[in-house]
């Protein structure tokens, strides 16, 4: 039935169009362009199935339009008898499985590649947390959090979304290029899942267990991925940047984040003024503590408590300090005793107490903090109520 | 349905002392009864969990959050999931069963009628418990209709009664197989071997198996969750020496079984329609039955396939992306099946044929969006996102419901008597058509993109294609209103069916008049 | 006619038992 010679170079063009990799971005029909072998890799055996998947599609489907649109009473056609023949039966059993093998082979051999973790060149360690992702480089010793950075006016609509609305974070991933990298990918809280499509790595992270995955990123480049596991309310409000360097950008990126560790250590030793307080507090409230109990402290009802006019907040500052660093077992009230320096918790207790209508005039300074954990760590907190 | 039935020309029922009105529908045993509440229960329920539906396609419509707040969102799609599995399909299909096991096989009712009035009573508890749960402190569920811990350990009031509502729900399934398989295999008509059965009842005997052995361990499953979140247990909290992931092996063991609870007698369906109006029988049904039971079989050893980024050995990535690509055989087998039944045919395309043959087409892409997902490497990048959702919803929309569709258009003038309005199915079946595929062909392109599942707001290049689909879904939803009115107006009145109705229709339920009387087969035929 | 009565509920118990029997190996694999 080969009609015109334009429509079949229209097809065949359209087909060619959406397998090649960059064609058509803005209307983006393919997995995105790769960025490693192993992303190449599955994008090449996806376009393989696709085909496979097209041709038996044509074949079948063409027959079944034939079908209904000559064997129909309205045309005249007397329905034959027959209802079985074994032949055929088997054939159209055996044809599909051997094309089953011919693309089970391709594919096992990513599965193996893809598993394989070994030789790495350097190490990070992935945590996924409610509701950002936590990266401890093994090797370089550097640690830090990584939150996404759009703004909530953007998410509200009252102000209008940058390029890279909600894949944007503070703190991205940076890599060497060309250079093997292991995740050692686990979670504090809840199942997440850690994916950058264009690497081509995607791990569940599990609480309580380790399981890695690896990727080696070919171009220099930023590469921006999402949450994958239902973790709660900001599931979709935790993505993954990371930005692949040259070596030498890598090396200077390592020497900055060592730097910022000292000041930060440093700090934790430090006496800070009220307004110093406030003012970090504020932050350290934003980026951990309004996601649940909202920036302006008033929680919602039934769901997360709230902080503005709590007994938490007025009363005894030893057990607020202790429920930040312990959080509530059985609640989504995650323990920030890990996740925050004492500086950072000091100054968000400090700010909660402070802040809205709480006016409870008192301030904690890192120094106490220090020796809460201390006295802390052996008690549970606060059973659920 | 039945009612008219009652009313129409059995004024002598009443001296059996049967009651009337809402005594009537409550202490039931009649089959036919029993199957017209399932139908309407599952109709409420698509409108309920459809409503749902077009909330998350209108929040969709634009990134940024506009209607609601990610938790609720979160409530929506969870309870979309759990009402339209266990609310709507699984319902619609028990009344399918009900309504026609027993006049295809000759037996006057289901083997235990008592047995099957509560199997369907605790139906509306469990789904009043399901539809309650908004409004409770905390809202409704929210952790996704798979409940994986340890995020379902942390909810409030409404997870315990959704994992009530999983239990009664499962009892009903359960219930309803014994009856099932009871029937099928004590009642049949003298002279009914099994391989003269009509397919129909194959697909739900082996339905029936599958949830019997099943849904028992969903019920595990669900009581582990219950005692983590209650009495201190920890199967899934590995401070406690558990394990979460041991979790999705035993739910996606149930559940992946499930899924062909969800399409096997669809595909019954879809076997009893396309031989009336191709004026031909079934090309192969010793094929069609032993696919059937392979399908059925193959499934029990999948269930991994849902968790190709949970991090298992090669091995066990292998076996599960060998053993998942072997189920597309026999489901091919089946699709061949159907075309060699239209092949050479008299066609002609009546609204239950519409319908069936767009499940044939539809239903196939969504198989070969599974075998793409089949493939483990593939899997890793398409696993949690837009993809999966096309995926599902090609076999349960254009799959699952669209024979539901074709079942009620092909057995309504039986059930009710009247010829329903051809020129309204038509309207309804090229509206849903049309817009099911405009809502969910897109998805593919979003997943291959990279947008995640279950999220209320999205990154801004994913959004001409979540405009398409929301606009879909508007036009999809909405045409559901025209089934409606074709149920509702079949029911009341129309051009009298005939005992045979179709012109190519074969079977014992085209014996009886229409509509089929309260009683029937109360002596056994005698089948050839 | 009774014979079939008799294999009605002697069907029905064995599918109940298998069903119940499945339940209690969960939890106690889940145990493991």
């Amino acid at each position: 039935m080969m009609k015109a010679s334009v429509w079949h170079r229209a097809v065949v063009g359209g087909i060619a169009g959406v397998f090649s990799q960059g064609a058509l971005a803005e209307y983006a029909f393919n997995l995105q362009p790769p960025a490693s072998q192993v992303a190449q890799d599955v994008f090449n055996l996806h376009n393989l199935i696709m085909l496979v998947c097209l041709g038996i599609f044509i074949v079948v489907f063409g027959a079944m339009f034939y079908s209904l649109l000559k064997h129909r009473k309205s045309k005249g056609h007397q329905a034959a008898h027959f209802h079985e023949n074994t032949t055929v039966e088997v054939i159209w059993t055996v044809i599909p499985f051997v094309i089953l093998m011919g693309m089970a082979y391709p594919a096992a051999k990513v599965v193996i590649d893809m598993k394989d973790t070994s030789n790495p060149d350097l190490t990070i360690k992935v945590t996924g947390y409610q509701w950002k992702w936590g990266y401890d480089y093994l090797n370089d010793d550097i640690s830090f959090y990584s939150n996404l950075s759009t703004p909530r006016d953007q998410i509200e609509g009252t102000a209008e979304k940058g390029e890279h609305y909600l894949l944007e974070v503070d703190e991205p991933m940076v890599v060497p290029v060309g250079k093997r990298v292991r995740l050692l990918i686990t979670a504090n809280d809840v199942l997440h899942s850690w994916w950058v499509p264009a690497l081509g790595a995607k791990q569940d992270a599990i609480p309580g267990f380790i399981r890695d995955s690896w990727f080696k990123a070919d171009k220099i480049g930023t590469y921006r991925g999402q949450c994958v596991e239902l973790c709660g309310k900001d599931h979709g409000f935790m993505p993954i940047v990371v930005e692949v360097v040259s070596e030498e950008d890598y090396a200077a990126w390592v020497a900055g984040k060592k730097g910022a560790a000292q000041v930060a250590v440093a700090d934790d030793s430090k006496t800070f003024d009220m307004a110093e307080m406030m003012t970090r507090g504020e932050q350290v409230h934003l980026a951990n503590c309004a996601a649940c109990h909202q920036a302006n402290g008033a929680g919602i009802p039934g769901a997360f408590p709230a902080i503005n006019g709590s007994k938490v907040a007025s009363g005894p500052i030893e057990d607020h300090v202790r429920l930040v660093m312990n959080g509530r077992p059985g609640t989504a009230m995650a323990a920030f005793a890990d996740q925050l320096s004492d500086a950072d918790i000091a100054a968000v207790i400090t700010y909660q107490r402070n802040a809205w209508d709480n006016k409870s005039g008192d301030m904690a300074q890192p120094v106490e903090i220090a020796a809460l954990r201390s006295g802390a760590e052996s008690e549970a907190g606060a059973p659920a109520q | 349905m039945s009612d008219a039935a009652h009313a129409h020309g059995h004024h002598d029922e009443h001296s059996h002392g049967h009651p009337t009105g809402i005594m009537r529908w409550l202490t039931t045993t009649n089959h036919k009864d029993i199957g017209s509440l399932y139908l309407w229960f599952a109709l409420i329920m698509l409108f309920a969990a459809g409503s749902m539906a077009l909330l998350i396609r209108a929040e969709l419509f634009q990134p940024g959050l506009q209607l609601t707040n990610p938790d609720f969102f979160n409530q929506l799609t969870t309870m979309h999931g759990l009402i339209m599995i266990f609310g709507v399909i699984m319902p619609a299909f028990s009344g399918f069963a009900n309504w026609q096991v027993p006049l295809m096989l000759g037996a006057p009712d289901m083997a235990f009628p008592r047995m099957n009035n509560w199997a369907f009573w605790i139906l509306p508890v469990a789904g009043l418990l399901l539809m309650t749960s908004f409004f409770l402190p905390g809202g409704a569920v929210a952790g996704g209709w798979t409940m994986y811990p340890p995020l379902f350990i942390q909810g409030g009031i409404s997870y315990d009664l959704t994992i009530l509502a999983v239990h009664i729900m499962g009892l009903s399934s359960i219930m309803g197989s014994i009856n099932i398989i009871t029937t099928i295999l004590n009642m049949r008509a003298p002279g009914l071997t099994l391989m003269k059965m009509p397919l129909f009842v194959w697909t739900w005997l082996i339905t029936a198996y599958l949830l019997i052995a099943t849904m028992p361990v969903l019920a595990g499953a669900v009581t582990m969750l219950l005692t983590d979140r209650n009495f201190g247990t920890h199967f899934f909290n590995a401070a406690g020496g558990g394990d979460p992931v041991m979790f999705q092996h035993i739910f996606w063991f149930f559940a992946h079984p499930e899924v062909y609870i969800l399409i096997l007698p669809a595909f019954g369906i879809v076997s009893q329609v396309i031989p009336t109006f191709a004026r031909k029988p079934l090309f192969g049904y010793a094929s069609m039955v032993y696919a059937t039971a392979s399908i059925a079989i193959l499934s029990f050893i999948v269930w991994a396939h849902h968790m190709f980024t949970v991090g298992m050995p090669v091995a066990a990535q292998l076996f599960f992306m060998f053993s998942t690509m072997l189920i597309a055989v026999p489901t091919g087998v089946k699709v061949f099946n159907w075309v060699a039944t239209m092949w050479r045919g008299s066609m002609t395309f009546e609204t239950p044929m519409l319908f069936a043959i767009a499940f044939v087409c539809l239903f196939t892409i969504g198989g070969f969006s599974g075998l793409v997902l089949a493939i483990a490497p593939v899997d890793i990048q398409l696993h949690d996102t837009y993809y999966v959702v096309a995926h599902f919803h090609y076999v349960l929309v254009s799959g699952a419901l669209f024979a539901i569709f074709s079942g009620i258009y092909y057995w309504l003038p039986k059930w009710t008597g009247h010829m329903y309005d051809e020129t309204l199915g038509k309207w309804h079946f090229w509206l849903s058509v049309i817009g099911m595929n405009i809502v969910f062909f897109p998805m593919h392109f979003l997943g291959l993109a990279g947008m995640p599942r279950r999220i209320p707001d999205y990154a801004l290049q994913f959004t001409e294609f979540n405009q398409i689909a929301t606009v879909g879904a508007f036009l999809f939803g909405f045409s559901q209103l025209i089934f409606l009115a074709v149920v509702l107006k079949a029911i009341k009145g129309g051009a009298k069916a005939t005992d045979q109705v179709w012109e190519g229709a074969e079977g014992l339920e085209w014996t009886v008049p229409s509509p089929a009387p309260y009683h029937t087969f109360e002596t056994a035929p005698v089948v050839k | 006619m009774v014979d079939k009565r008799n294999n009605k509920y002697r069907t029905a118990i064995l599918l109940a038992l298998f069903a119940l029997g499945l339940f209690l190996f969960t939890l106690y694999n889940g145990l493991q």
